[in-house]
């Protein structure tokens, strides 16, 4: 604890990543954990900055250099209490959150130093302070009698759940899917997030008192006017579903499919959840091209790998450098036998009754926008053609408003987003008074962190909506 | 009243305007008295007097009229002769016999009628004490042949002179009891009466048989020629005392002039205002045999509206006149420093024990004469911080002086010449026709009563009592919802008390303060955070509590006090508490003390949770009530208690409660009667402790402080093996409070608890009338703020942060308030990461758009966190906008700014070098800071960039500051203060101080530095003068600055330093930065600069100063607006120092005090400054935006010059629609209220050059006889004679020739000089080498202060008589931070000699207190007695000294170690010592230096080696010529 100078007599490092072999044959998180004293001395390389930018940039605004120092100090449990004091899912945050772009991308010791392994040392406080048998404690809380429908499981309704069941509002979560977790179930694939962690936080949340309903379709399988009459307000986490389109040639034929699509059937099939084996969509022994540069295209050619396929070819229309994903999954994925077609972009699918191959044109990087980002235009006569058995188009995904909310005066905005803002009197309420929204499918498809932040705070607008 | 344009009211002192407050005025002075010690009267001593005076002249000053002084006097014995001749002639009266009557000059209304209803009120006085009248006198005062300036001819008051004839059987004393009486009668009853318009003007200079004093707003040499009575040879006297006034104003105030009725002072008492307090609690305790029912119409003993001299001479008259002697009731008032001094004998110390018992002292610098006529004496304060000099000579005259030299003796004439030593005194008994040395009269008063005896049997100590009760101990299940209802939060453990705690002392941070004043902040904050303290600054020094700990002291008697008119063993029937902070089981067993009639009562301060916001002021009320109670039942303590906060209980502020039971308590004079003791939850901090002791508290139990650290213990956040038990950890708490609390009384120059309690020393920020009214009366609040109500509110969210109405809303753990460092749900702070990365963004890139970005984001953090957030243009009120092309140019703007001052060393060559570089480039200044400058750094570079600093720091460190540095300047600084932390030494760790650091501040690499916290060259304001005459000297062209800081008074301050000649004043805001400070200075000292500039401008106009200095300003200027928003409240330069360094790449990490910064700023690391990317292109770029930024702003607000828009408060107004829920009470009215000109044609802004005088300089005479040395480098011999007004010798010429030769300079002994007589003060200040000056006779002050090279010798006139190693010969602080050269003094030297000095090899037979104190090189061998705390903080260089007495062993400082050299392996010393005393005899004829040289093997069996701790023995001498070398 007494040396200043630990950030320079101590490198960053990472948990150990299993070695490639043995990921990519099972569904299993690559990397290892930290030994107390690992932690602790990765821990005690933060400098404790004067501004903490990773506090800053983290969306939840995480009270990072805080349990830094706890962990440095071995304090595992309050630790825990300070990681669950910003945050809902920290133990998920801590191994999904593209720390690259956020926390560890905005530390000090970044520049040159390597940043303090933050991500790493949120899923050990939390995972460690779990095994010890910590639980968030809830004893003191005094039920206010007040209900709040939350529909969703995903991270925006879990941090909405979270939070009002802290205050003593019951919360009874919608999912339809059959596990809640939304896509931190059945997006986001194992060797990033095993599924025992998503079911161990539903555990602690149902310890907590929050009820979950699965399986339940909020508007098939019960009315919308039904919560709005049972509970006192109703929250909705619904995300977004609607998988943008390449919009090129050729994208009916079969053999293309959408990220999202494949990644749950995915987790489907490695969970039993399927309706019906035939939905299962494998990549063994073919030759795949994932289209895009997000973290989705990243699990979709890291789920390919270890389904067996034959080659997996990620392409993108920018270069390495401007890609949005996580460096350290496109790591993982070059790793892993991925092969990357930078400054690629595509422009017919083609093939008779299926995928044969794709065409692409290479690009190269023009002037800057208004944003300051750099639009890809196509170089002349440089179409290729490259051979593919599947095509997944990972470009993002666009809100899939449910048809009912016209009903209850849930108003949208031009790109089909759900109207409610956080600046107003109740933060995240819709045009139903009763009615809150938040995560994705308010602010357009983004982070499970950003998800989490917003559920929370909407929910402090339904405490204050509600007067408790 | 009829107020004229400024608001001047009657005596010529403006009222309360704006930010100007009279209150704040200070005053420091030269003093001096001449008598025959036989008694015997004559014309001679006045004259002499007149002389001594009018040699003091540039210790007081005048203001804007040369004509007008600041008041000088002379007190005299009464001239009965002169007196019988002058009452028959004007008034036909016999006179009766000497000691019959009384007489004295009476200040009267220029108002006929109103004068003679005054002369009535007096006359009737007169009968009604059984005195007779014999007359009123025209008193002859001249104006017209004294040539009064028009200032003071319209404030003067008619004089006339009032004799009184003893009533029947009344005689001596008894008569001059009745004068008393009748003076304050008459003062009270006249200057209250509110019919009479003129009332301010009565004054009674002085009412005696005995003395007789003639004063008023004079020049000395203005006094003589003013009262032709003075002058009349048959005035004849055998004492003469004469003042000579340095006021910080340039108003008329002629009964502020001293001599007062007893003494005269030279200095400033820091704790008036609890003195004040103090005595009027006591007069409730006041009883008196010889007053009887009289005494009351004494009260109040301290009169409105005196200066703190007046104050203490009300005092001081008050004792002596209730049967103490004159001299015992200094002693009382001015006790030497006795609590640590463990040479002291048992029964001295019990003297002062006793009296301390009585009374605390009255603490701060002083030189005070005083008389009684019976005797004459002289005292110094314990710090000894004022120059004392005295002659007594062969035909019986004492001769006492600021200076020597004032008044030429004959050297055969001389019998003795001395000094006054630290809290020494001396008297002259008339009667007895002899003087009584320090140590005759102290063992007089010692020996008088049996103190000893009384204080074994009456005293209580902690230890006696019954620790039987149970103490409250650890209940950790309900500590975290207690520590969150008082506030704690995380960073309260990690950054104050855990550091608190391991470190023993108050934990150090870095970087400025930018969170939001607490007013302001949207969150609660601790009502301790809307106080800041004060420090001392100019009128007089701070103390360096850690290396000057001697004379610092916690220890306190507590409880009731005896009648302060009486001396019995009672009244030391108190408790003796040596530490203000108990433990657990010293409050249980104060709480149930039962011994010898003490008892105590508890008081609880919570109220019901019910009650609400209400329950604040209900609480107050009830304890109050409850306190006077329990002095009813005779409780001897009370204790205030929040023990019992729980879910339904909620404490009152500690703070609230403690405030407001101690001012009840003062209103009704019971305070005396009974001590407060907190048990408190609340208070943890070092500042908390400061304000609870500020505001009355006896002593504090801190149990929630204690608790919460027992259990970091028990979570392994204390090391178990350190901290076992719990005990362990309660005592390294209290140190580390002990140190605290102890360095933030020496910020303010008070080095005893027990003055600085109940004195107040703070100014609270946004805290409206009621509040201050109820709890903290009399301190300031200037821009009033929250009420009751709003505290309450904040104390409630507190209350409910730990006990929830609901309890799911209670946090598992601690919440992060963000206060030091930001957070992203914390409170607002101005750089918070999205400002830095816009700036970075827009500097880097020369990105207008994301400055303007920047500019908007920190604008809004500016309006969260600051006051001139709160405030908005008046965008038509100079008559709209002007074309943008009629303003100044952005290349004209810039030249007005500056780089803030960071010294290289603190940060690293690149960032230095490139701001440098930067503000170059642009035409603005960059500053050295306090480290020295490379002069490789002083030629340009090939490209044309230079990197050289146009402003030289001058700091207390003195690091490098040699006449080379010195003559490279555009502008030397003198740093008085630093915002970050105002009264604060600084410290460079020793790992910042690699070799180049070293080499540069002449120190050794890897050991750390330290600047003391005052300069030791400035205790006063007149000495300040001499600092900047001496800088002046050192480089005429450049202009003088001095930095300042902004708090209360700042205004009055700045006003007395451009009296004292300074071209340009920095006001600095509290939130500058710092490489490292204490969080407590950080975080509660200083104000915003927004107060600052406000003040000074404002004061500046009324003295019609403002045009002789230039104002700047700095303290976290970011945006165009903030430097719009500077000009309009009064600066037209501006200084930049966070932001630039933001620019090349500073990220706020707070680390700068570990060496640490990762982007190789604030390090030394080679690694970590390789990280360094920053560009001076980033600063000019940033600076050039603000410059467009504020071009902008100008145009819109019909500006076109910078000048125009200096102190244009009416284009701004305050907005409270900006402020958050807190700050809705705020009133900045008095920020903006326009400076009052005294009259139409002053001008506002700097547009007259000062002059600095330097044309008397000897040194003119002297370069013109040198000018072959200079020109050519030939050898040249001057002999001239020298008098005391000839200051700095030597310096010009030093300047002259580093001008021509550079850092070189001369071969040594080009120039030698021969001076006859007694030199000025500063002689061979920052003396280049090839410089030789030689003394026959004596000098002052602050010899070789800075000297570069050349020698300096000093020996007694050859028909001396008086032996040389017993006669002081210079005064204090020499070689002051001297870097190289010679000194050889025969004769002794004051206190504080060779003080930081680096490289100077020096002999002297003999020196005061503290030599050798931060010394970090150089040699001095001392070849006689040293004071005490020899080698404090010396980290470099030796020390040989000659303990012939054997008793240096008590006097040298444990930061050195003494080894003696006669040993056989200590021959290289022995050798070196021998050649240096050696060389000194050669130089000088010292007959003690030729006795050791003939005795050299006895004599050096009595020498001590001292050298630093650290140092290696083997290689001292190798080093020390290695670096002369």
């Amino acid at each position: 604890m007494a040396n200043n100078f630990q950030f320079i007599d101590v490198p960053r490092l990472d948990p150990a990543k299993k070695d490639v072999d043995e990921r990519t044959r099972e569904y299993r998180e690559i990397y290892g954990k930290f030994s107390v004293e690992s932690a602790a001395q990765q821990a005690d390389r933060c400098l404790a900055c004067g501004n903490p930018y990773c506090e800053w940039k983290c969306p939840v605004h995480n009270y990072i250099p805080n349990w830094l120092k706890l962990i440095a100090e071995g304090n595992i449990i309050e630790a825990a209490e300070q990681c669950h004091r910003t945050n809902s899912l920290p133990e998920i945050c801590g191994r999904v959150c593209p720390q690259d772009r956020l926390c560890e991308g905005a530390c000090t010791l970044n520049d040159g130093f390597g940043a303090v392994t933050i991500g790493a040392i949120e899923s050990y406080i939390n995972d460690t302070a779990f095994a010890q048998g910590w639980r968030p404690n809830l004893s003191q809380v005094k039920r206010v009698g007040k209900k709040v429908a939350v529909i969703g499981a995903g991270p925006a309704g879990l941090g909405c759940a979270d939070i009002l069941t802290r205050n003593g509002v019951d919360a009874t979560v919608f999912e339809k899917q059959p596990e809640i977790g939304g896509l931190l179930m059945f997006g986001i694939p194992e060797f990033k997030l095993e599924k025992e962690v998503v079911k161990q936080r539903r555990k602690i949340f149902e310890d907590m008192g929050i009820i979950f309903k699965t399986g339940i379709d909020v508007g098939k399988d019960i009315k919308f006017q039904t919560l709005i009459d049972e509970y006192d307000a109703v929250f909705l986490g619904m995300g977004t579903y609607n998988y943008m389109q390449a919009g090129i040639p050729g994208e009916d034929l079969p053999g293309v499919y959408a990220a999202l699509d494949y990644l749950i059937s995915n987790v489907n099939h490695c969970w039993d959840y399927e309706n019906d084996p035939a939905d299962y969509i494998s990549m063994e022994d073919k030759k795949v091209i994932v289209l895009g540069g997000g973290d989705t295209a990243m699990d979709c050619n890291r789920t390919a790998i270890r389904q067996g396929a034959q080659s997996v070819v990620c392409a993108y229309r920018r270069d390495e450098a401007n890609m949005p994903g996580s460096k350290r999954e496109v790591t993982n994925c070059k790793e892993e036998g991925v092969q990357f077609l930078w400054n690629r972009q595509p422009i017919e699918i083609v093939g008779k009754a299926k995928v044969e191959g794709i065409k692409m044109v290479t690009t190269e990087l023009g002037e800057p926008d208004e944003r300051g980002r750099r639009s890809p235009v196509p170089v002349k006569g440089s179409e290729e053609i490259v051979a593919a058995d599947v095509v997944i188009v990972a470009f993002g995904f666009r809100p899939s408003p449910a048809d009912w909310f016209a009903d209850f005066g849930i108003e949208l905005d031009e790109r089909g987003r759900v109207n409610a803002p956080e600046s107003q009197d109740y933060k995240f309420q819709t045009s139903n008074e009763k009615v809150f929204a938040g995560g994705d499918m308010v602010r357009g498809s983004d982070l499970v962190v950003t998800a989490v932040f917003e559920g929370r705070e909407a929910a402090e607008g339904i405490l204050n909506y509600l007067d408790v | 009243m009829v107020k004229s344009l400024t608001g001047r009211n009657r005596t010529g002192f403006p009222e309360k305007q704006g930010l100007y407050d009279p209150a704040f005025e200070h005053e420091n002075c030269g003093v001096g008295f001449v008598a025959d010690i036989k008694g015997r009267a004559s014309h001679q001593i006045i004259l002499d007097a007149d002389h001594i005076l009018r040699r003091m002249v540039h210790r007081g000053a005048c203001g804007c009229e040369k004509n007008t002084g600041d008041g000088a006097g002379m007190m005299t014995s009464l001239p009965h002769g002169f007196f019988t001749k002058v009452a028959k002639a004007d008034l036909g009266l016999d006179l009766p016999n000497p000691g019959s009557y009384a007489a004295g000059n009476v200040f009267l209304p220029t108002d006929d009628s109103q004068r003679s209803l005054c002369k009535q009120r007096v006359e009737s006085l007169i009968s009604e004490l059984g005195q007779e009248l014999l007359g009123w006198r025209k008193l002859p005062a001249d104006p017209i042949h004294a040539d009064i300036g028009p200032t003071a001819l319209a404030a003067m008051p008619v004089i006339e002179q009032l004799f009184v004839k003893a009533g029947s059987n009344i005689e001596g004393d008894a008569f001059e009891r009745k004068l008393y009486l009748l003076r304050k009668a008459a003062t009270h009853a006249i200057r209250s009466d509110e019919t009479l318009s003129q009332r301010d003007l009565f004054y009674i200079c002085s009412l005696s048989s005995k003395v007789m004093v003639y004063k008023g707003m004079l020049i000395p040499d203005q006094v003589m020629r003013f009262y032709a009575d003075l002058v009349d040879e048959d005035y004849q006297a055998h004492l003469a005392m004469v003042h000579s006034r340095f006021s910080t104003n340039t108003f008329p105030s002629w009964d502020r002039a001293q001599p007062n009725r007893f003494m005269s002072h030279n200095g400033e008492i820091n704790t008036r205002l609890g003195n004040i307090n103090w005595m009027r609690a006591r007069e409730g305790m006041c009883e008196s045999e010889l007053f009887g029912e009289d005494l009351k119409k004494l009260f109040p003993i301290v009169e409105p509206d005196c200066s703190d001299s007046g104050s203490f001479d009300n005092v001081l008259e008050f004792l002596l006149m209730t049967g103490r002697t004159l001299q015992e009731a200094i002693t009382m008032m001015v006790p030497e420093a006795w609590q640590n001094d463990e040479a002291m004998s048992e029964e001295k110390r019990a003297f002062y024990e006793y009296n301390s018992a009585q009374m605390e002292p009255w603490d701060g610098p002083a030189s005070i004469v005083f008389t009684d006529g019976h005797y004459i004496g002289a005292v110094l304060d314990r710090n000894g911080l004022r120059p004392s000099r005295y002659y007594l000579t062969h035909d019986d005259k004492v001769i006492m002086a600021s200076e020597v030299g004032v008044l030429e003796v004959p050297p055969e004439n001389v019998k003795f010449k001395g000094r006054l030593q630290p809290g020494k005194m001396f008297l002259i008994d008339f009667e007895k026709g002899r003087m009584i040395p320090d140590e005759e009269l102290k063992h007089q008063f010692a020996a008088s009563r049996p103190y000893g005896e009384w204080i074994k049997n009456a005293r209580i100590v902690p230890a006696l009592l019954q620790p039987n009760q149970e103490p409250h101990g650890f209940n950790p299940d309900t500590l975290l919802a207690r520590m969150q209802a008082f506030g704690y939060s995380t960073e309260t453990m990690q950054f104050m008390l855990l550091p608190l705690v391991r470190e023993g002392r108050d934990p150090v941070g870095s970087m400025g303060n930018d969170q939001a004043l607490a007013c302001l902040s949207d969150k609660t904050r601790m009502i301790y955070d809307y106080f800041k303290q004060l420090f001392a600054q100019v009128t007089n020094p701070a103390i360096d509590s850690i290396r000057e700990e001697v004379v610092m002291s916690l220890q306190c008697y507590i409880g009731p006090e005896g009648n302060l008119l009486e001396t019995s063993e009672s009244h030391v029937h108190r408790m003796l508490l040596p530490h203000p902070i108990l433990t657990n089981e010293e409050l249980a067993a104060f709480k149930h003390i039962d011994h010898r009639g003490w008892r105590a009562q508890t008081i609880d301060i919570t109220f019901a949770r019910e009650d609400g916001k209400a329950g604040v002021e209900q609480t107050l009320q009830r304890i109050c009530a409850e306190a006077s109670d329990a002095i009813v039942q005779g409780f001897s303590l009370i204790v205030l208690s929040d023990r019992n906060i729980s879910a339904d209980r909620v404490p009152v502020s500690t703070l609230l409660a403690t405030g407001a039971v101690h001012h009840h308590l003062v209103r009704s004079h019971d305070r005396t009667r009974i001590g407060i003791v907190l048990e408190t939850g609340e208070a943890r901090e070092v500042h908390h402790h400061c304000l609870l002791i500020g505001y009355g508290a006896d002593a504090i139990n801190p149990y929630l402080a204690f608790e919460s650290l027992f259990q970091s213990q028990r979570d392994g956040l204390l090391p178990g093996d350190v901290y076992d038990e719990d005990d362990k950890i309660v005592a390294a708490y209290r140190k580390g409070v002990a140190k605290g609390m102890l360095k933030v009384m020496a910020k303010m120059g008070i080095s005893t608890l027990h003055s600085y309690k109940g004195a107040q020393i703070f100014e609270a920020v946004g805290l409206e009338e009621s509040v201050i009214e109820r709890c903290f009366a009399g301190t300031p609040s200037r821009i009033k703020g929250a009420d009751f109500e709003t505290l309450a509110e904040e104390l409630l969210r507190r209350h409910q942060r730990g006990y929830p109405q609901r309890d799911d809303k209670r946090l598992p753990v601690l919440p992060n308030n963000g206060d030091f460092h930001w957070r992203a749900k914390g409170d607002q702070h101005m750089w918070d990461p999205q400002s830095i990365a816009d700036l970075q963004l827009a500097a880097r890139s020369n990105d207008e758009s994301a400055y303007w970005r920047f500019a908007k984001h920190a604008n809004e953090q500016t309006r969260k966190c600051t006051l001139r957030g709160l405030m908005r243009f008046n965008k038509d009120a100079n008559g709209g906008a002007v074309p943008l092309e009629e303003v100044q140019t952005v290349k004209e703007i810039v030249k007005r700014f500056a780089t803030g001052a960071m010294s290289f060393g603190s940060i690293s060559a690149e960032s230095h070098e490139s701001l440098a570089i930067a503000m170059n480039r642009m035409g603005g200044k960059s500053n050295t800071g306090e480290g020295g400058e490379d002069s490789a750094r002083f030629e340009p570079m090939a490209n044309g960039d230079s990197k050289r600093s146009s402003i030289k720091q001058v700091a207390s460190g003195r690091f490098g500051v040699t006449i080379n540095y010195l003559t490279n300047a555009d502008e030397l600084q003198i740093k008085v203060s630093q915002g970050a932390k105002p009264g604060e030494g600084g410290e460079l760790p020793g790992a910042k101080v690699d070799k180049n650091i070293a080499s540069i501040r002449h120190s050794t690499p890897g050991v750390g530095l330290i600047s003391p916290p005052p300069h030791h060259d400035i205790y006063s304001i007149e000495d300040l003068a001499q600092l900047i005459h001496d800088l002046k000297n050192s480089n005429p062209s450049a202009r003088i600055s001095v930095k300042l800081v902004s708090e209360m008074g700042v205004g009055t301050i700045a006003s007395g330093v451009t009296k004292a000649k300074a071209d340009h004043i920095v006001i600095a805001g509290h939130d500058g930065g710092t490489g490292a400070s204490p969080l407590t200075s950080i975080k509660h000292a200083g104000l915003p600069w927004e107060l600052g500039v406000a003040e000074t401008h404002q004061t500046l106009v009324l003295n019609n100063l403002r045009s002789r200095t230039v104002i700047q300003t700095d303290g976290q200027l970011k945006t165009g607006r903030d430097v719009a928003i500077a000009a309009l409240l009064g600066a037209e330069e501006f200084g930049f120092s966070t932001a630039p360094l933001i620019t090349l790449g500073c990220i706020m990490m707070r680390k700068c005090h570990l060496n640490t910064c990762p982007v190789g700023i604030a390090t030394q690391d080679p690694e970590l400054r390789k990280k360094f990317t920053g560009k001076p292109d980033h600063v000019v770029n940033y600076l050039f935006m603000i410059a467009k930024d504020l071009r902008q702003i100008m145009a819109e607000l019909g500006f076109r010059t910078i000048n125009e828009m200096v102190g244009r408060v009416d284009m701004l107004s305050m907005d409270s629609s900006l402020a958050e829920w807190k700050a809705q009470g705020l009133d900045l009215s008095p920020i903006l209220t326009p400076a009052a000109k005294p009259h139409e044609h002053v001008q506002v802004h700097q547009a007259i050059k000062q002059d600095h005088g330097l044309e008397d300089a000897l040194d003119h005479q002297i370069i013109e006889l040198a000018q072959p040395a200079i020109d050519n480098g030939e050898k040249v011999h001057i002999e001239l004679p020298v008098i005391n007004t000839n200051r700095v010798v030597g310096t010009m010429l030093s300047h002259e020739i580093a001008k021509k030769w550079g850092a070189a300079l001369l071969p040594d002994d080009t120039v030698h000089i021969k001076l006859n007589g007694s030199a000025g003060q500063s002689l061979g200040a920052f003396m280049a080498k090839g410089v030789t000056i030689e003394v026959e006779g004596d000098a002052n002050d602050y010899v070789g202060k800075g000297m570069a090279g050349g020698k300096l010798v000093i020996y007694p006139p050859k028909d001396s008589a008086f032996k040389s190693h017993e006669t002081t010969i210079i005064g204090n602080t020499c070689l002051y931070g001297a870097t190289g050269g010679k000194l050889f003094a025969s004769g002794t030297a004051g206190e504080r000699f060779a003080v930081r000095n680096s490289g100077c090899i020096t002999v002297v037979e003999g020196i005061g207190d503290h030599g050798c104190e931060y010394m970090t090189g150089g040699v001095a061998a001392v070849l006689g007695e040293t004071g005490i705390n020899f080698g404090a903080g010396m980290t470099g260089g030796f020390a040989y000294v000659y303990d012939r007495q054997n008793n240096f062993g008590d006097n040298y400082n444990h930061d050195v170690e003494i080894v003696r050299i006669a040993p056989e392996h200590m021959e290289a010393h022995r050798v070196y010592l021998r050649e240096l005393i050696d060389e000194f005899v050669k130089e000088t004829g010292s007959a003690r230096g030729q006795m050791l040289l003939d005795n050299f093997e006895d004599a050096i069996a009595k020498f001590w080696l001292v050298k630093p701790k650290a140092a290696s023995l083997e290689s001292l001498i190798d080093d020390m010529q290695r670096r002369a070398a």
